[in-house]
């Protein structure tokens, strides 16, 4: 059977130089990760930002007063009528 | 036990694994080098629920199924773009070549056609034969390291079998 054949194939060894270039890119991936620390900082930093833009946006929306209150407020009439 | 007495130990197996796998000299090194560098950043979660060399073989599998998905996705996009340089006849992609070493000269043909046809059938079944008829594992080691009973992978191999002998007609 073919399937036979497969048992013919030879074990070979990994060339010598593998380990050197499996070092150099254990420390390339060192060097390219983040420290942990330096990602939560990031992350709040950032979550901070949404918050607090968040807040000035709901207070001075809601604050804000519509055209007819504020007419009326500095005694202005809000329509081109005269009479 | 240090990294490189590690290495030491389970490179021939990851190697060789990979040779089989893929075919090829080069892609078999960036495996092995893919393998090794998962190895050192997870060895921490390693769970001693099975054994180190079970682990090895699934990374191993996985990093080889991952990068023949990769390669394919590539060959996928090829053709839209020119397969010479702009100013010459060279190739801008290296044909997949089957390089194996372990092949013998006298076997090379017929190993070459095997493969072809090996490299055709689903993965488990390709996995489990490939652990089965090459690595000569057991039943019961490929079911443990492709985490499946025995009897899944007597079925797995006996359909490859089918599968190949249905290629040839």
């Amino acid at each position: 059977m073919d399937l036979d054949n497969l048992e013919k194939i030879q074990r070979v060894e990994a060339p010598p130089f593998l380990f050197t270039r499996i070092q150099q890119k254990i420390e390339q991936s060192k060097r390219e990760r983040m420290p942990t620390t330096v990602a939560i900082t990031i992350s709040l930093s950032f979550l901070m930002m949404i918050v607090l833009n968040a807040m000035v946006f709901l207070k001075y929306n809601s604050k804000t007063p519509s055209t007819e209150s504020f007419a009326q407020s500095m005694h202005i009439t809000s329509n081109n009528s005269l009479y | 036990m240090n990294f490189e007495q590690f290495y030491n130990q389970y490179k021939s197996r990851v190697y060789n694994l990979a040779l089989n796998y893929v075919q090829n000299i080069e892609d078999a090194q960036e495996i092995t080098q893919d393998v090794f560098v998962t190895v050192h950043n997870s060895l921490n979660t390693f769970q001693e629920q099975s054994a180190m060399s079970t682990w090895m073989y699934r990374i191993t599998i996985n990093k080889c199924l991952d990068f023949l998905k990769a390669k394919q996705r590539k060959k996928r996009f090829a053709f839209i773009t020119s397969l010479f340089f702009e100013n010459s006849n060279d190739l801008k992609h290296t044909p997949i070549e089957n390089n194996h070493p372990g092949i013998l000269l006298e076997n090379k043909e017929a190993l070459e056609q095997l493969f072809k046809k090996i490299n055709e059938l689903p993965e488990n079944q390709k996995t489990a034969l490939i652990l089965h008829k090459i690595e000569q594992k057991s039943q019961v080691e490929v079911a443990e390291i492709m985490n499946l009973s025995t009897k899944a992978v007597e079925s797995l191999i006996q359909r490859a079998k089918t599968n190949l002998s249905k290629k040839r007609e």
